[in-house]
């Protein structure tokens, strides 16, 4: 999985998904716009230095930026998740895991539970930074917790279905 | 020397992301300051042919709509024709002068170039809509973009082939427009929360109004010519402070669906600007 080739097609695919498919759909209401793309950047192996971690967040950031005709607002909010990702890795996972070469964040590697707290705290992470950036001055602080919370919500919905989709979990054999 | 070296080693990754963080913030300062950032052209060729792409196949879903648009707006341009009205006076008939420029009086003011959406968002806070027209086939930046249900936006950044439109749906939008049956000015903005709905100001509480009133572009609007469809009154309520109503006005043009739009070029713009600037240093 930690093939080069299936990381840049995952990088392409989640920008384009998130630029035309995500970002034009009718919002369902107005807190609530989904997103998807950061999945990348979770989904990214243990093994990636971390100041190389940052390259790719900001890369990954600015590349929906150009779609978006914001530039600076993703990158910074990826550059947070970026920034957070290993001290949660180190909190979350034992350290055999991690030196498998090939591992990468997941239900397999993590369980269910830890995995499931990586996620939310780097959503949360990732959309009050996004939400905060967009209302520069925000004079509602009720409106800004609301859009936080549903907007995380409606992400974690599609990172769930994407999950279920892409990498199912494995059933172990019984012997 | 050799303790502030092993200080940077040590927090190299901290100072990392401070750097990038500082980077990204003050693009995005920069950008939405200035309007004009010159920067971002490189990245409208790139993303453009992806967009252009994609309108292309989303085009044909809505091709019913934009049928029945056009077709409304042809019976509606057709019923405006001289030959529609007839003269009840036998002695006298109807002429409508089609030259363009008339040595005497008339002076072309402004021109309507039609162009096709590329791109269009209305889930940000700051929405942009990018037109496959740039600077090559005549579209410079404050220009005003009008859709067949009413007015859409401004022209801010060009590229060669690619113009980017500030939507009313932004938030440092704002747009002079007046009531239909009363003429008064007022000032249209948006708060930022539903994409359905825009905030017109400064209408004082004197009026009469009622749900459903047409609202235009006021007669001393820079980029817009007067008259053109900008909405109706969904809600008004009564500030608790201070003269004026805050009117809830539903736009004309459906922002979920613009896919042809015209560009309007004001040829006095200048000029105005020019005389103004003066008026102002003569004070």
């Amino acid at each position: 999985m930690s093939n080069p080739i299936i990381q840049i097609f995952r990088f392409l695919l989640f920008i384009l998904v998130q630029a035309l498919v995500l970002n034009h759909m009718p919002p369902v209401h107005q807190f609530i716009t989904p997103y998807l793309y950061f999945l990348f950047l979770i989904w990214l192996p243990f093994t990636v230095p971390r100041q190389w971690m940052l390259v790719l967040g900001f890369i990954t950031g600015i590349s929906l930026d150009f779609f978006t005709k914001t530039p600076g607002l993703h990158a910074s909010a990826c550059l947070w998740l970026a920034y957070l990702r290993t001290p949660l890795i180190n909190l979350l996972v034992p350290r055999e895991t991690k030196e498998l070469k090939s591992g990468s964040p997941g239900i397999h590697s993590m369980g269910f539970a830890s995995y499931a707290l990586f996620v939310v705290v780097l959503t949360l992470f990732h959309h009050g930074w996004l939400v905060l950036m967009e209302w520069m001055s925000f004079g509602d602080f009720f409106y800004f917790v609301g859009k936080v919370l549903f907007t995380t919500l409606a992400s974690l919905v599609l990172i769930l279905i994407t999950e279920l989709l892409f990498r199912p979990i494995k059933k172990k054999r019984i012997e | 020397m050799r303790n502030f070296f092993l200080l940077l080693r040590r927090f190299y990754v901290l100072l990392m992301f401070l750097a990038l963080q500082v980077l990204s913030i003050s693009l995005l300062v920069k950008y939405n300051s200035s309007q004009q950032a010159k920067y971002m052209e490189l990245s409208y060729d790139l993303t453009g042919k992806v967009d252009k792409r994609y309108a292309d196949v989303t085009s044909y879903f809505s091709l019913g709509e934009n049928n029945r648009v056009l077709a409304e707006e042809n019976s509606r341009l057709r019923n405006e024709l001289p030959q529609n009205f007839i003269a009840i006076d036998t002695t006298a008939h109807i002429r409508k002068d089609t030259a363009r420029i008339d040595s005497n009086t008339i002076i072309r003011k402004y021109t309507w170039r039609s162009a096709r959406v590329i791109n269009n968002s209305v889930s940000g806070q700051n929405n942009y809509i990018t037109l496959e027209r740039g600077s090559l086939q005549g579209i410079r930046p404050e220009m005003a973009v009008v859709g067949p249900g009413g007015i859409v936006g401004v022209v801010t950044d060009v590229s060669d082939n690619m113009a980017i439109v500030m939507s009313l749906l932004h938030r440092k939008s704002a747009t002079s427009v007046m009531l239909k049956h009363t003429g008064t000015n007022g000032i249209l903005d948006w708060d930022g929360k539903n994409p359905g709905l825009l905030q017109l100001k400064g209408i004082p509480k004197s009026e009469v109004l009622k749900v459903g009133d047409t609202v235009l572009t006021s007669n001393i609007s820079l980029y817009y010519p007067a008259g053109l469809m900008v909405g109706t009154i969904a809600k008004f309520s009564k500030e608790t402070e201070g003269n004026n109503y805050t009117l809830q006005i539903k736009p004309g043009t459906n922002f979920y669906s613009v896919d042809y739009v015209d560009v309007i070029e004001n040829h006095f713009l200048q000029e105005q600007r020019d005389i103004e600037q003066k008026a102002k240093k003569q004070q």
